[in-house]
């Protein structure tokens, strides 16, 4: 268990992890940072979502990352444009090659004075609209393969033990 | 595991009847299996490993998925976000499509290296090829069935490929992607309703593969048509560390590639949903199928690629007589082991070559796919007449205890 | 001739299987449970909406 542990403990600090330096949670075993998400709520609220929806993400994961009832209701009040043509932002991190860093430098091209801050933060949203069990993924599978790991080595000796000498 | 204490005891009410205790211990926690079980032999029943994981997510994606233009899409999302556990359960079910897969090309390249297609195998060997079949037709309809712009392209392609064939094509066509005369979107009830039943039927195909090797002489890595009792050991306790152990690696592969890449096979594209605004100008195929998508290509017409992917399929099929070695295995093979790689080389060049076709790709498509049918027709039957192979021993050389 | 027909570690591997299987069959059945509702009607319609 240790072992494993120690694996991913190098797996997370190696340079393939590191590739991405910007975002966390791009890492093996990172996850998303909450006040980041929060900030980048914000963003989007105040600069996306007078035209783009994100149909996909639920009110009530909303709530889990600590958007309060008077932000939704503030976004609900604003009205969806008329002409659909603006597309939804829901997955749009999945759709692009890079996810996240896609974002980035998608917004620092079409929208060059906003600050890195925001658009980090606004991608970091993003990301996790696209994919908001990443962290309950993670943790989940990494445990199922350390059990897994242990299943195996009592399970193959209890096998053998069967064995003639 | 012990044997029965007193064979005489009278049988239980239940074994009297249905000797469904005596059949487990004869055909599977005892059954007789060459000494030299390996690693490669796990293969097969872990092929059985992946099915189930399938049937049983799979039945539990249905109860959620809606089969309907527009309402697809929005389903699978509600399974990624709202359905209790609901994202396990789709990265179980599409990341065991990979591990599938991989198992199942694997089980395919051991049984040309091994020659588990001859010498009284031939009937298990073309029934588990028409099983990788359904394996194939069945990931198609499931990357339909996400119904994002990728699925819309892989239809659309699916759709005029089957056209092509002569006279029933277009039938065919029709009757499995919709009633929809140009074809141009499928009938995602019906893709559905075909996924799931040739999903179950598949569980009956892959039962008669197993039941037909069984029958068929034990697969053993010297390709020795028959077996000498003596190499002959109890899968308990002989077999069974190693499979447990197999199953093990497998199932850490498998979750760990949910942990870091969950949808890594598939399309980003998918992530868009199907529409007549967001068509992909190429396909962007899971890694599984860009084999038989460079086969297709390499067809140079629609109705080449149709030809040219059933042709290696029946080339296949007829192995077994197209090899005319005393020897089967290909250890005892120089020139034929060698040619087996290249075949290998030559479906991995296929697939990196589909997987974005384009300026030298093209040629290496075409050459690779000219060795691989080459390979089933000429190379494979000239060096099985010429090559003297090495002296086969009667008895298995690699028994490990 | 070793005369114990259940060992310890047969006995620790079939709870460690117990264990995955249940975990497994706690998954499949939580997933029959009630789905987390989408945007109630009260919240925005953009969030909640499709128009596609």
């Amino acid at each position: 268990m240790r072992r494993v542990a120690w694996f991913f403990a190098v797996l997370a600090v190696s340079p393939v992890a590191r590739a991405a330096p910007h975002f966390a949670f791009t890492a093996p075993l990172g996850t998303y940072n909450k006040a980041t998400l929060q900030a980048g709520f914000a963003v989007y609220q105040a600069q996306c979502a007078a035209c783009h929806t994100i149909s996909a993400v639920r009110a009530g994961a909303l709530a889990d990352l600590g958007v309060s009832p008077a932000a939704m209701a503030r976004l609900r009040a604003l009205r969806p444009p008329q002409q659909p043509a603006a597309p939804d932002l829901s997955l749009i991190a999945t759709a692009l090659p890079h996810g996240a860093a896609s974002i980035v430098s998608l917004l620092r091209v079409h929208h060059p004075l906003k600050s890195a801050v925001m658009v980090h933060d606004v991608a970091e949203f993003l990301a996790w609209s696209a994919d908001p069990t990443l962290d309950q993924r993670k943790s989940i599978m990494l445990r199922a393969m350390i059990y897994l790991a242990i299943f195996g080595l009592i399970g193959f000796f209890a096998l053998r033990q069967d064995r003639a000498p | 595991m012990t044997p029965p204490s007193d064979p005489s005891a009278p049988p239980s009410w239940l074994e009297q009847r249905l000797p469904i205790g005596r059949m487990l211990r004869d055909h599977l926690i005892f059954a007789p299996i060459p000494a030299d079980f390996s690693l490669g032999a796990c293969v097969e029943p872990l092929i059985w490993g992946a099915l189930i994981t399938l049937t049983f997510t799979g039945i539990w994606l249905g109860l959620f998925y809606h089969a309907a233009p527009q309402h697809a899409f929005t389903s699978l999302q509600t399974i990624m976000r709202a359905v209790p556990f609901g994202w396990l359960i789709r990265d179980l079910h599409r990341t065991g499509v990979s591990i599938l897969f991989a198992l199942a090309y694997l089980q395919l390249f051991r049984a040309l290296r091994l020659g588990l297609y001859r010498d009284g195998r031939e009937l298990a060997w073309i029934v588990s090829l028409v099983r990788f079949a359904m394996f194939l037709f069945l990931g198609v309809l499931g990357f339909i069935m996400i119904d994002g712009a990728a699925s819309i392209a892989l239809s659309l392609d699916l759709a005029a490929h089957l056209a092509a064939i002569p006279l029933i094509g277009h039938a065919i066509a029709q009757a499995f992607l919709g009633a929809a005369s140009d074809l141009s979107r499928p009938d995602l009830t019906r893709i559905a309703m075909a996924h799931i039943a040739i999903g179950f039927l598949l569980l009956l195909i892959a039962g008669l593969t197993s039941l037909t090797q069984r029958l068929a002489p034990p697969a053993n890595r010297d390709g020795l048509p028959r077996l000498d009792p003596r190499d002959l050991v109890a899968f308990h306790p002989y077999g069974s560390p190693r499979l447990f152990a197999a199953a093990i690696i497998t199932g850490l592969i498998f979750f760990g590639l949910i942990l870091a890449a969950p949808h890594g096979q598939s399309s980003r594209l998918n992530a868009i949903p199907a529409g007549t605004l967001a068509l992909p100008l190429h396909l962007d195929l899971p890694w599984y199928l860009l084999g038989f998508a460079g086969l297709a290509q390499a067809g140079q017409s629609l109705g080449g690629g149709t030809a040219l992917i059933a042709v290696v399929l029946i080339l296949l099929a007829a192995l077994p007589w197209l090899d005319r070695s005393p020897a089967a295995a290909a250890r005892y093979r120089p020139w034929h082991r060698r040619a087996l790689w290249l075949l290998a080389g030559a479906w991995v060049l296929l697939s990196i070559g589909a997987a974005d076709p384009r300026g030298a790709w093209t040629l290496m498509i075409d050459l690779s796919a000219c060795y691989v049918i080459a390979h089933f027709l000429l190379v494979t039957p000239l060096i099985s007449l010429l090559e003297a192979p090495q002296p086969v021993p009667t008895r298995l050389r690699g028994a490990k205890k | 001739m070793r005369q114990t027909p259940i060992r310890f570690l047969t006995i620790l591997a079939l709870a460690f299987a117990a264990v995955g299987f249940g975990a497994m069959a706690w998954v499949f059945i939580a997933a029959l449970g009630p789905i987390r509702p989408a945007a109630a009607p009260s919240v925005a319609t953009n969030l909640a909406s499709s128009r596609r």
